[in-house]
Order: structure tokens, then sequence, then C-alpha cells
């Protein structure tokens, strides 16, 4: 996928087999900024369904064996991308190669949007009207009705999200490579301190700025679901939070107020269900997703399985990820002992 | 054996000479990114390597005594080995922060918290500051 001078030809072939015709591709260019998987933007135009269409598109793929650093489903990421832009301000999914017999490596075609990374943005703009626009975003995202997507999403397998995810706390302690009490203190405890419950949604598993982008009217646009599940919505606040810890700024923090107030009227959750402390919470609590698939393939690495610097890098990094879920659980602890407010 | 410089000095050469010298030379993104992660892992594998060892013998030391273990001792300061008591005393003590919230024991927990701020504490020292390259 890294090399322009063959891909046009193949993304030709994809396009072909999916029906069009009158096909030119032209101005194929790796980008940067895919995490776990390889992409690409190129200009294309062709006709499909008797309509003639150009533009400029994205290739999103799985890098070579090996060397992901989470492992994730392009046909699955390509369903869902389906199933939620008509709800969602995110770029359609358009066509998919799902064994990769003709890109090379499992793949899929989005349209580009002309959209700003978010912290570039945040720089020019402010951060102001940010958080009344992730309440829209996230509250649209988790009001998508459960019927509406597809079947391949994992649900609960206890039928309850928090149980399951405080089990992958503890199986991801387990399945590590090497004993990690942390994470076993961090399942106990979640388990202790369990918050009124929601209907379930549709949850992104990596809700950050790091996968979204402001469009041309100051709207915040979402991407990458390779990791969407079933769950309980406010893992993707507690994650989001989680990650702008790391990566500031938190714009549920800019005014806690109008998101959290935007989001109870988007969503119908009442205060008991979504408050601050509920989403230190689910801070800790979100994240189990994505650290057990980093885990995962650490532990691979470790066993000489798989060798990769990314790997190492972001194993390396769930020690920040460690103090800081204990940190919340400390801070949670005084808020429900009554000590602060 | 030449033991000086020793492998944290070392190291650190290294990520300065990758960060001062490679990094500049190179015009690829992707290879930018990776350069910048191999430069903060380089950093915190040469604050690790200077004192991994005698952390983790300290730390088996503290579990084992708050436990109550007794014959759990290091045997020898071969890292994979070190590795392998450290892992088992970090198994011991997660057992016993199923136990103790099991039973609700409060006291229990505070004393076994204490020994995983000791551990956060240490791993704050190797992480230092963190940026997570290559993320938008």
């Amino acid at each position: 996928m890294q090399d322009p001078s063959v891909m046009p030809e193949k993304i030709v072939a994809l396009l072909e087999a999916n029906g069009a015709s009158d096909i030119t591709v032209s101005g194929y260019e790796p980008m940067t900024g895919g995490y776990s998987r390889l992409m690409a933007r190129f200009e294309a135009s062709f006709t499909i369904g008797g309509n003639q269409e150009s533009g400029s598109y994205v290739l999103r793929g799985d890098p070579p064996e090996g060397q992901a650093i989470i492992e994730t489903n392009r046909s699955q990421e390509f369903a869902v991308i389906q199933a939620v832009s008509p709800f969602l301000n995110t770029p359609a999914a358009r066509f998919l190669d799902a064994d990769g017999a003709i890109i090379g490596t499992p793949a899929l075609i989005i349209d580009f949007t002309e959209a700003e990374s978010t912290l570039p943005w945040i720089e020019k703009n402010g951060a102001s009207a940010l958080p009344l626009k992730l309440a829209e975003l996230s509250g649209a995202m988790h009001t998508i009705p459960v019927e509406k997507l597809p079947d391949v999403l994992t649900k609960p397998v206890s039928g309850d999200p928090l149980t399951d995810q405080i089990l992958m706390w503890k199986q991801t302690a387990i399945n590590h490579v090497e004993h990690l009490p942390i994470f076993r203190y961090v399942a106990a405890w979640l388990d202790a301190n369990r918050p009124p419950s929601v209907p379930v949604s549709l949850v992104h598993h990596d809700f950050s700025t790091a996968n979204m982008m402001v469009d041309g009217n100051g709207d915040l646009v979402v991407i990458d679901f390779e990791l969407a599940t079933i769950g309980d919505p406010r893992e993707d606040l507690g994650y989001f939070k989680a990650y702008a810890q790391a990566a500031p700024p938190d714009l549920i923090d800019e005014n806690p107020e109008i998101f959290l107030n935007r989001y109870r009227e988007v969503t119908g959750f009442t205060e008991e269900q979504v408050n601050p402390v509920v989403m230190t919470y689910f801070l800790v609590l979100g994240v189990i997703g994505v650290v057990s698939q980093i885990s995962n393939s650490g532990s691979a690495m470790a066993r000489g399985e798989t060798s990769s610097t990314g790997i190492a890098f972001n194993l390396d990094n769930l020690l920040f990820g460690q103090a800081a879920w204990m940190t919340a659980t400390e801070a949670l602890e005084k808020v429900l002992d009554g000590e602060v407010k | 054996m030449l033991t000086q410089p020793t492998t944290d000095k070392i190291l650190l050469a290294i990520a300065d000479d990758l960060n001062a010298i490679v990094l500049p030379a190179v015009a690829d993104e992707q290879a930018k990114v990776l350069l910048g992660q191999i430069d903060q892992l380089l950093r915190r594998l040469s604050r690790r390597s200077a004192t991994e060892i005698a952390w983790m013998v300290e730390e088996i030391h503290a579990i084992n005594e708050t436990l109550g273990r007794k014959g759990k001792g290091v045997t020898n300061l071969l890292l994979a080995d070190v590795a392998e008591q450290y892992s088992e005393a970090s198994g011991a003590l997660g057992d016993a922060i199923d136990e103790a919230f099991a039973n609700n024991d409060e006291a229990m927990i505070g004393k076994l918290k204490n020994l995983l701020s000791l551990r956060i504490e240490k791993e704050q020292e190797i992480l230092g500051q963190l940026d997570l390259v290559g993320r938008g």
C-alpha cells in the first residue's frame, strides 16, 4: 500500500470489481495519522450505478502481517461506517476489499473529508465552541438505534456491559505475559463501585481528538470505527477524558456543564446516570478495550511471535495509564466517601 | 567486560544522536514518527536499565513482607530470573487484592494499595514526559 507506482492500478481493479466503469485514479499519496492502519489519499473519477462521480478518497488497509499494533477487521469496520454514516458526521464507506485479494491487504475506501485535525484547529480557533459540538456528536452516536447497527458487532456476553468490561480487566491481567496487580486492583475497585445503568448503544472505543476533525462549519467529524462494539455509551466519555489526560485539551473539562446538559438532553440520560463522578468511573473502565489489545500485542512480542517499535512503545505507555487509573480511583473514593464534592 | 560508560549512558547517547543528527536528515513522515517513538523508548530504557533489577528486588521484598510470604526471596540476579520472580510476587499481590476486596477488608486494601503506589512512583520515574508520537 506504500508504493504509489502500483496502487492506482489496484484501486481501479477494486472499483471495477464493485461495478464501476470509466475509472481514472491519480495523485496516490500515503498519509500519516493512520495510527493502527496504513492510509493513503488519492483522486478518482468513475461511473457507478449510472452516476458519474469524482473526488478525493482514502484507502485504509491492514499493515503487513505481524506489524499491526492492534488486530481488527476491515469488513466489520466497513459495515459499521455504512450503518452509522446516515446518523453521524463521518466520511462514508464506499468500497471494500475484504480479504485483500485485489489491494494486497484487507482494505476499504472511504470518502475524503475536507476537515482539519482537531488539535491544530483548536490552536487557531480556541476550544470554547467544542464542548457543545462534542456533546452533540457523542449524543448522536449514542442514540443510533441498536437495531440499525450490524449484527457482527460484539454485544455484552453477560447481558450487562459493565460486567463484561470488568471481566475484560480481569482477563487482561490474567492473559498478559506477566502478572499485572494494578489491573486486578482496578477491576476489583470498579466492581465494588458500579454506577446506575443506562441502555446499551454503539461504543466507538477510541473516541478521542485523535479520531476527530473539524469541518468547514466548525462541526466535529468522527472517524475510525475499527474498535466499535455495543456497550455502555459512557465508556466513550471516559475514554475521551483518559485520552485527553495524555493529549490535552479535555474538551469536556473545557465546559463540563454545557457538555453534560447537552449530552443529557440528546440522550435522555439523567443526572444520576451521567455526571462528573460517573465520567471519571468510565475514564478508568472505558480504556480496557484498547488496553487489552495493546497488552495482547505486547505479550506476543515478549513471546517472540511478533516484533515492532510501535508495539513496545504502546506497551510502555501503559505505565502512564496505570498511574492515571489509580489516581482516578483515589479521587472517586474521596467523592464517594463525602470528603470532597 | 567494559562496564563504563554504563548501559544507561550509551542508550542516552544513541537517543541524542538519533535526535540531533538522524532526525533532521529524514524527510519521510512515517520514518519521523518511528524515530520519535524510538527516541522516547531509548530514554525510558536508559532510566530503566540503570535501576530495574534493584527496583524489582526491592519490590519483591516489600510484597513478601506485606503478605507474610516466607522463602520467596530472590535467588540470583539474572534479569530474566528476577523478572520471573517479580511476576510471581505480582501474582500473589493480585490474589491478595481480590481477596481483600471480596472480604471488604479496608485495612488490607489500604496496605496493598500502598505497594501499588510505590510501583507507580518508580514507573513514573522510568516514563518521564509522555508524548503520544504519531497520534493526531
